[in-house]
């Protein structure tokens, strides 16, 4: 009997405690299904249609690249309460992911200065900051990749439903991640567990989208892979025809971001004077024709890449990077010998 | 006035010390090229890991100029040539300039990473310099990159029998891989570290051979397939090896670097691991310890042969009979001591 008053509390108690609780539950439930999830949803809207179109016309990269180090925790918790929204995920993460390239691409000048200067410490120490910063760009891109693989499959294979522009943008971003990661992995040294095979399954990717559309990023992407992959180059193909190709479109479009891809693969094969020409030629066009106004962000993110090229070749021969106007010019060109003067024989 | 100029004299001497300690050099530097062998090129692993080296060879007087090469053979002419004072090749290439360090990959003659590690360990110690050189030539370090699997197409060839008559992507300047290959009844069809993965992908050969590192990005599964196997024998223990040109290095030069790369060995290993846990578990093809007995007999009469004709260093395989011995000391090898 003792017994049974007990068990009859204890049951008196578990009851109202589960009354107590069904509503706290239901009211978290309720804020996420009707507060949150909305908002989730506008907010996914707004920047598919509004954020992304607005940032990619104008030219402050700083700013995007704040924006996403900054917005990425915000946008991306509403997958929490709603659909994972991985298309925006591809662009924070590519985004936020050139804040630490940029910062890695600094410490390598500093590495390249302490050289200079006969400073091994503090070109030592520069070094592991540089690859601190790749480590965490690798991160964020391959995070990107996965979003793009999360939403439409892994590349490579059969091409997903690219209806859109807009997802064929993202199908784009999301590839162009995948080899930044990679690319920024191997440089510092490091394993994060950025698969191999990305190069590869990005290769086949670019061929889901129409070349001309997109001012021949998608055939510079695979020559670039064609160019850097050993063994990749198929029968008959000419990597650098293609490249210099691509080259032609994006200028075409004042979208230029097939340089970029050009001149990394030409770096990599030690084409130096190519990458001159390819900055010379990026920065000539840049100057004669503005970039196209909905993609202004694009053709800054490739002219501003081509700079961090040309400020590590101007500092490993001179101790500083590209002078202010100067991109597309080098420490060795030849002075122009035609320079109209004076005859000052008489006068003096 | 006799304390202000004692703190003078202190204050200057904290100067003088400092800029001794800050790590600026102030010695003449002498300038050399490294020429640096990477299948990717300027921004590949083996480009980046070395790059890594140029402060601590700052620090010894050298101040190397990194070169890169996507092709291995002509990195080596152009070494042997002059071009380059120092060059980074694999163990085989590197085979013609140090015979006894070139030995290292012969077949069979390394069984696992327990057996490399204690080999690599023994090289580095100051005692062996005088291995590491060769003519005018000295090996700088040696850097492991893992073991050669064979990669099959159709896992039904799943013993060395049933290798006679399939087609084999053999290296073509690797005497060594062409007397196996023919050895066990193959055929040889001539490929390069650039294109044996296109080889073995479509179809042209049965059979591949390659470290774990070139399985994902070479995408050596498509060859694989539905049919195909990874033999789980270490067939040699891959590496790399920094030789430099003695005449162009400061005394002390190459025990600095052979020390230096002792450093890196856990990173390599790191890396290798990685690569290996890559291969999907169900590819791998396990030999029976009977067959494994049997390979290892096998390959040891071609490493003999092999060291009679003058292609492996005597000195070499003995030094790796003796790891394995340490190893498994019942090894029938271990008292008859052929090698």
């Amino acid at each position: 009997m003792k017994n049974f008053g007990v068990i009859k509390s204890l049951l008196k108690n578990s009851l109202l405690l589960a009354a107590v609780s069904i509503p706290l539950v239901g009211c978290q439930t309720f804020k996420d299904k009707v507060v949150y999830a909305p908002a989730g949803d506008v907010m996914q809207n707004l920047a598919k249609e509004h954020t992304v179109p607005y940032m990619l016309g104008t030219e402050d990269l700083a700013v995007s690249c704040a924006m996403s180090e900054a917005m990425s925790p915000l946008l991306m918790a509403f997958g929490r309460v709603t659909s994972n929204p991985d298309q925006l995920g591809v662009m924070m993460g590519l985004s936020a992911g050139a804040c630490e390239e940029q910062r890695a691409w600094d410490n390598e000048l500093r590495y390249l200065r302490a050289m200079r200067d006969l400073r091994p410490d503090e070109a030592e120490d520069a070094l592991i900051t540089q690859k601190r910063h790749l480590i965490n760009a690798s991160k964020r891109q391959f995070a990107a990749y996965n979003h793009l693989v999360n939403y439409y499959g892994e590349p490579g294979g059969e091409c997903p439903d690219l209806d859109d522009e807009f997802d064929q943008f993202i199908w784009i971003a999301g590839m162009l991640a995948g080899l930044q990661a990679l690319n920024n992995e191997i440089q510092s040294t490091s394993s994060i567990g950025v698969p191999k095979n990305i190069a590869s399954k990005v290769e086949r990717g670019t061929s889901c989208l129409n070349d001309d559309q997109w001012w021949g990023v998608p055939m510079a992407m695979k020559a670039a892979v064609w160019a850097m992959l050993p063994g990749a180059l198929p029968q008959g193909e000419n990597a650098w025809e293609r490249l210099e190709t691509a080259q032609a479109k994006g200028e075409e479009a004042r979208v230029r971001l097939p340089n970029v891809m050009y001149a990394m693969a030409a770096f990599t094969n030690g084409k130096d004077d190519l990458v001159k020409d390819i900055i010379r030629r990026h920065a000539d066009q840049v100057k004669k024709h503005p970039a196209d106004p909905e993609y202004i962000l694009i053709d800054t993110t490739a002219t501003l890449q081509l700079q961090a090229l040309s400020d590590r070749l101007w500092t490993e021969n001179t101790g500083h990077r590209t002078p202010l106007g100067g991109l597309g010019t080098f420490w060795d060109d030849k002075k122009d010998s035609n320079v109209e003067v004076m005859e000052l024989d008489d006068l003096l | 006035m006799k304390l202000l100029k004692n703190i003078k004299a202190l204050s200057v001497a904290a100067v003088v010390s400092a800029s001794a300690t800050s790590g600026a050099v102030q010695a003449e530097m002498m300038d050399r090229t490294f020429c640096v062998w990477d299948p990717i090129g300027a921004n590949g692993p083996l480009f980046n890991v070395m790059k890594s080296a140029k402060p601590s060879a700052m620090k010894w007087g050298i101040n190397l100029e990194l070169v890169a090469y996507t092709d291995e053979k002509i990195a080596a002419e152009d070494f042997k040539a002059g071009q380059c004072d120092s060059v980074l090749l694999t163990g085989t290439r590197a085979r013609e300039f140090n015979k006894f360090t070139g030995s290292l990959e012969a077949i069979g003659a390394i069984p696992s990473t327990e057996e490399m590690r204690l080999v690599l360990q023994t090289l580095t110690q100051p005692k062996a310099a005088k291995l590491m050189k060769s003519g005018e030539y000295e090996v700088a370090g040696i850097l492991p990159a893992g073991a050669i699997y064979l990669y099959t197409r159709d896992r039904t060839i799943d013993t060395v029998e049933e290798l006679q008559g399939k087609k084999v992507a053999t290296l073509d300047y690797d005497q060594a891989s062409m007397t196996m290959v023919r050895h066990v009844g193959a055929s040889v069809v001539g490929a390069s570290t650039a294109n044996f993965a296109g080889k073995f992908n479509n179809g042209s050969v049965d059979v591949a051979y390659a470290p774990a590192v070139a399985y994902t990005p070479l995408e050596l599964y498509k060859g694989l397939g539905e049919n195909g196997g990874v033999f789980q024998f270490s067939l040699a223990q891959m590496n790399f090896q920094i030789i430099a040109r003695i005449d162009r290095f400061p005394e002390g030069y190459g025990q600095k670097v052979r020390d230096y790369s002792a450093t890196r060995f856990e990173e390599a290993y790191k890396l290798v691991e990685a690569a290996e846990a890559e291969i999907k578990p169900e590819y791998w093809m396990k030999p029976t310890a009977e067959q494994l007995d049997g390979y290892a007999k096998m390959l040891q009469e071609v490493r003999i042969s092999l060291r009679d004709e003058g292609v492996y260093d005597a000195k070499a395989l003995r030094l790796m009979r003796k790891v394995r011995c340490k190893k498994n000391p019942t090894n029938s090898e271990c008292a008859e001591k052929r090698e």
